[in-house]
């Protein structure tokens, strides 16, 4: 996992960057955990972004979460740490959110997949994600109620479903 | 999972503090100070381009330059382009807006920049503020730079980068630059809420070509409305036959120490004499010994500070004064006076009588590390002696700040005001 991680990191540092392709976010999670209830928790999420291109179709960015939250009983966990990609569909500038900005903002849902790993219970889970309320500025995004779901690497099972509440990504760079 | 969380805080750590570093230190660069090289060599260093301008109109009175805008608006034919710190419409302004809503209307390409502070202007302005967003309804290319919002608050520290820059370009042919907004105090009011400010205009197809060269990659970055290097042309006949001046300019961005370099090498340069309007003047170390360093080699240094009639600015420039004192240089403050209620917010400095620094650049810490900033030097005896003509009048209705008032102003209570006015002001 740390290997990925630094992996992740050189190549971002290492790749000649395009203006405004580095980010960082922060949002608020809550996530079930369907065999473990007590396991239930919600907190902070922050993330860290690479996205190389402006594409108006499938535009990837590559994206690493980490989660800080409590559990039902109260007890501050870090449920998840991810790696994956996330793609926007579709780029549209004329829709009819435009009027929440101060400029013109693109409609950009976006779906993802990611490796997720739950330190509480050494387990590799499998994440998919629909960010349906997507708006993106060229260093911001705005992301509001994106589900996500995950799966049990080794059974193939769904292991818990949550939700974004909110993130905000701001591209430093 | 600790290391990797203290990891993951670092690098968010170090890419926060990549955005708060000082450029000042290049004032003091050795190859900035030393007098064997020539200003044409410092500016090269720095990739300061020089270009050709012709002798400037300098507008004084915020009235005159709203009439002048005006006049180039109903000029326009093909495209025109501006960029100010604080914009908005009023009563007063309505007719300006209007003309350029109409321009929009019939075809001319309008692009608009303003920063996102506008909407919070806290000046006498905000008794008036229309917001400017109605403009897109005719087409107008509306930019608010870096907004302000609870859910931007995540940017951190780059919410402190602002666009204080403040130009007009029409159809590659007029140009003008200076200190003035487009909003109700700078071009907009009738009483003693106008500004004193100063906006110059001239013909120099190099220097907007270099506008172009670099307005056109900054939209793109900030913008979904891309547009094309190749559909701004440039007017490169205007200046044919009219007497230009060698100039220097600087497009600066937050964290480019060309500015540092720019007033570094104007104070290495002078050899017996300086006259800084410096706005508010919320200098750091680098700056203030930037300014001594020319004055222990002889040179007359007189800054006049604006009297400001916002208490919270006033106070945190007071506070500041002891600390400017240590540049041992002629510093004066207006005295409180009907006319001194106008608010001084001219930039400007004067070296030699020879060279005129003009644009938006404030001598402060913000202007030189936070902020975008246009700054123009001109070499120019003429312009030099005109300007001056302006200072000395100015000068005559100030006082020499002295040790006591200095000791007096410096404060506890005043130095939570100079600490928002360092960073914000």
């Amino acid at each position: 996992m740390r290997k990925l991680l630094l992996s992740l990191v050189l190549l971002v540092l290492c790749t000649s960057l395009s203006a405004r392709s580095l980010g960082y976010g922060v949002g608020f999670y809550g996530q079930n955990v369907e065999a473990e209830p007590a396991r239930a928790s919600s907190g902070a999420e922050f993330s860290l972004v690479y996205k190389p291109f402006l594409l108006p179709f499938l535009n990837p960015s590559l994206q690493v979460k980490n989660a800080v939250g409590t559990e039902m009983g109260g007890e501050w966990v870090a449920p998840y740490w991810e790696v994956g990609v996330s793609v926007d569909l579709i780029r549209i500038i004329d829709h009819p959110f435009n009027f929440l900005a101060h400029n013109i903002i693109a409609y950009t849902p976006s779906v993802s997949v990611a490796y997720q790993y739950d330190p509480r219970r050494n387990l590799s889970l499998a994440s998919v994600g629909f960010s349906p309320f997507k708006l993106s500025q060229k260093d911001f995004w705005y992301e509001f109620f994106s589900p996500f779901l995950t799966y049990d690497l080794g059974s193939g099972e769904l292991d818990s479903w949550g939700v974004n509440l909110v993130r905000y990504t701001f591209f430093f760079k | 999972m600790r290391r990797l969380l203290l990891f993951f805080l670092v690098l968010l750590t170090l890419v926060v503090a990549s955005g708060c570093t000082t450029t000042t230190h290049h004032m003091l660069n050795p190859a900035v100070l030393d007098p064997e090289v020539s200003l044409d060599e410092k500016f090269s260093a720095y990739s300061i381009p020089k270009v050709q301008v012709t002798y400037p109109k300098v507008y004084y009175d915020g009235l005159a330059w709203r009439d002048r805008v005006l006049e180039l608006i109903e000029g326009a034919e093909d495209y025109l382009i501006t960029s100010a710190f604080l914009a908005s419409s009023s009563e007063d302004l309505q007719p300006l807006y209007d003309a350029l809503a109409r321009k929009a209307e019939s075809g001319v390409r309008v692009y608009f920049v303003v920063d996102g502070i506008g909407p919070f202007d806290m000046t006498e302005t905000r008794f008036h503020l229309i917001p400017l967003k109605f403009l897109r309804e005719s087409g107008v290319h509306l930019l608010e730079f870096n907004p302000i919002s609870s859910a931007r608050l995540v940017s951190l520290f780059s919410l402190l980068d602002r666009d204080h820059r403040k130009y007009l370009i029409v159809d590659g042919k007029h140009l003008a630059m200076g200190g003035m907004n487009l909003n109700y105090i700078s071009i907009g009011a009738r009483d003693d809420n106008l500004q004193r400010d100063s906006m110059y205009e001239f013909y120099s197809p190099e220097l907007v070509t270099l506008l172009l060269d670099a307005f056109v990659p900054w939209w793109n970055e900030q913008s979904w409305e891309e547009i094309r290097r190749e559909d701004f042309q440039v007017d490169e006949s205007v200046a044919i036959g009219m007497k230009t001046y060698d100039a220097w300019y600087v497009d600066q961005h937050p964290g480019s120490e060309k500015v540092s370099a720019l007033f570094g090498s104007m104070l290495a340069e002078a050899k017996h004499e300086v006259k800084v309007l410096p706005f508010l003047p919320f200098m750091d170390s680098n700056m203030i010994e930037a300014f001594r360093t020319a004055s222990d080699r002889g040179v007359e240094v007189q800054m006049i500070i604006p009297f400001d009639k916002r208490v919270t600015n006033r106070k945190g420039i007071e506070y500041m004064v002891k600390d400017l004192r240590k540049m041992q240089i002629d510093l004066r403050i207006e005295k409180e006076s009907a006319e001194s209620q106008r608010l001084l917010h001219e930039k400007l400095m004067i070296v030699d009588d020879r060279y005129v620094v003009i644009g938006s650049t404030n001598i402060n810490y913000r202007s030189f590390n936070l902020a975008y900033e246009t700054s123009l030097v001109i070499d120019s005896e003429e312009l030099a002696r005109e300007v001056e003509k302006h200072f000395d009048e100015l000068y005559k209705k100030t006082v020499s700040i002295t040790e006591a008032m200095a000791e007096a102003w410096q404060t506890f209570a005043n130095w939570p005001r100079f600490a928002v006015g360092f960073f914000g002001g």
